[in-house]
């Protein structure tokens, strides 16, 4: 798999505090990778240091297969954009002036498809109006459309839909889908609004304490997380017999437990089960979401 | 560097603060000739279009601790200066792009003091009475001073990441160079001598001349003279009375102060962990 960012053993301490303890993460090409954490886990200090604006204290990172350490890192950093904590955007200046400002930045010859651009995040009729008097979606929407001027590969945006209305959200979600659909552009999303980045992310990383407690796909997550009855019996092997007889997936947990991945009929399990001697003690649906999936995470690290 | 050079000049085409300070350095440069000659003809002395020439001198350091905080702060406040790391801009590029922008600005604001006044001020004054060389190495110590005041108030920006503080920093210490400079001045303008009065038994008044205590002599006068031609605002009292003791020294120590505060600056910026 080809990656866009790899960090090894990643490290930053703030005087005795460390915001990062030997992070270790991977983002694939193509990904839309959520990274999850409680706020003050070290999501946006990671964030800060692929960025460039802040130095690992130890441990480094590998951007477009160029690691940190290396003189020519500001060529892989010409392909990424990002929206760092709030927008970074000139208040005093309107949509149109703060790109052209953006261009210049990075050489470009041309203010070619920056009306493309202000219309791709829907900000192209705003005219003489500076960003001070933008709602806080559309100074959203600016800093992403900031971030996209030089069409970079991966954008990196820390808490996209901090504190915007379910409308700005809904236009945030659409606008990243469009763009890693249509422009195959890579996204690591810091957010702790898991039901949000479920809608999003193909891949996750949790982080607790500076450290990368996981990573997983979405679809593995998926697999984790999805539907099922969880079975108390007093028998699993009987179980087992019964469910192959039925042709159900299953999985057996313990000589007791096992959680069955269909809807079954209840009554004829039941007798099924009690033909070979075995008891149903209880039956449960369970439907674990990506927050009981992390507070089983991060919940299961708090009681190590 | 020139990407966000370039990128720099665009936002200063369109900062209020930069327009208004150069109107009012162009409406200072028009009033101070006037006022000049209005008072010359009513006091009926003869007036040097000199005299006024180089008093910009005097506030240039203050206007461009205004500039400097507040055009320099606004990449902080705002997080702009994220946009130029985060797409590969280098540190020491950004810094000296930066440099650049508050020279060229400290040097057009002197500029639009002084091209008013001479045209102004020629009609109604006529030409130099000082020597063209005085008048001309004046005048090219006044800009680099004004280019000294610019690094350092840029070093002071780009470390500090707090806008008010930044500018609360800036103005204070661009007072702090003139007051100190009206100190030192004071110091070294005491006279060699005063005059006492005393009553003698007839009780009539006789005055005799005294040595003063409070005249530097020797090594003291020495240091105090070197720390009034080093300290800014010493610099910029000497420029706009067109008295200094020292004229040619006065430009190489600007020069010694823009070095010492863009590499310092430059140095401290490239290892400082950003917001």
């Amino acid at each position: 798999m080809e990656y866009v960012l790899q960090t090894n053993g990643l490290t930053k301490k703030y005087r005795h505090f460390k915001a990062l303890n030997q992070l270790t993460m991977n983002v694939p090409k193509g990904a839309i990778y959520g990274f999850v954490g409680k706020n003050g886990a070290g999501k946006t200090t990671l964030i800060r240091l692929i960025c460039g604006l802040q130095f690992p204290t130890s441990g480094g990172y590998t951007l477009y297969g160029r690691k940190d350490t290396d003189k020519d890192i500001f060529r892989s950093r010409r392909r990424i954009g990002a929206v760092v904590e709030t927008p970074s955007i000139y208040l005093d200046m309107t949509a149109q002036d703060n790109l052209k400002h953006q261009y210049r930045i990075l050489g470009l010859p041309s203010y070619a498809g920056m009306e493309d651009i202000l219309k791709l995040v829907g900000l192209a009729d705003t005219g003489g109006k500076r960003a001070r008097n933008f709602s806080l979606g559309m100074r959203q929407r600016l800093g992403i459309a900031i971030a996209l001027v030089g069409s970079p590969d991966f954008l990196v945006l820390d808490e996209p839909v901090n504190g915007l209305d379910p409308q700005g959200i809904i236009e945030i979600r659409e606008l990243i889908l469009k763009l890693n659909r249509e422009r195959q552009i890579t996204f690591l999303i810091s957010s702790h609004i898991l039901d949000e980045l479920s809608r999003l992310a193909t891949h996750y990383g949790f982080i607790d304490r500076g450290q990368m407690v996981k990573e997983v796909s979405a679809a593995d997550l998926e697999k984790a997380c999805r539907k099922c009855i969880h079975l108390e019996v007093t028998d699993t092997g009987a179980l087992a017999r019964v469910l192959d007889g039925m042709d159900v997936e299953y999985t057996i947990l313990s000589d007791r437990e096992a959680d069955v991945y269909a809807k079954v009929a209840v009554s004829r399990l039941t007798l099924a089960l009690a033909e070979q001697n075995c008891e149903v003690i209880s039956m449960q649906e369970r439907n674990e979401s990506l927050e009981s999936y992390y507070m089983s995470l991060i919940g299961g690290r708090k009681n190590d | 560097m020139t990407n966000i050079l370039s990128a720099n000049f665009l936002r200063l085409k369109k900062n209020k603060v930069f327009w208004g300070g150069l109107l009012l350095m162009a409406a200072w440069g028009v009033f101070m000739p006037v006022n000049l000659h209005m008072d010359a003809v009513q006091s009926g002395y003869a007036d040097n279009i000199e005299n006024g020439l180089f008093a910009c001198a005097l506030f240039i350091g203050i206007i461009i601790a205004v500039f400097c905080s507040l055009f320099i702060g606004t990449e902080y406040n705002d997080g702009t200066i994220r946009n130029k790391i985060i797409v590969g801009g280098r540190r020491w590029q950004i810094y000296l792009a930066n440099a650049v922008v508050s020279t060229v600005v400290g040097l057009v604001l002197c500029g639009a003091y002084l091209f008013p006044y001479l045209c102004v001020g020629m009609p109604l004054m006529g030409t130099f009475t000082a020597p063209v060389e005085m008048v001309l190495l004046t005048a090219l110590t006044m800009l680099l001073l004004s280019v000294a005041f610019s690094s350092i108030f840029t070093c002071i920006a780009m470390v500090c990441q707090n806008k008010a503080a930044t500018a609360v920093i800036c103005i204070l210490l661009a007072f702090g160079f003139w007051m100190v400079g009206m100190v030192l001045n004071q110091m070294l303008e005491a006279p060699k001598t005063h005059v006492c009065y005393s009553l003698d038994e007839n009780g009539e008044m006789s005055s005799y001349e005294e040595p003063n205590p409070k005249y530097l002599e020797g090594t003291k006068r020495e240091i105090v003279q070197t720390l009034y031609d080093i300290n800014p605002g010493g610099q910029a009292i000497q420029c706009a009375t067109m008295a200094a003791v020292n004229p040619p020294r006065l430009p190489l120590y600007s020069l010694g102060i823009i070095v010492l505060a863009t590499g310092a600056g430059c140095a401290l910026f490239r290892k400082r962990d950003l917001k």
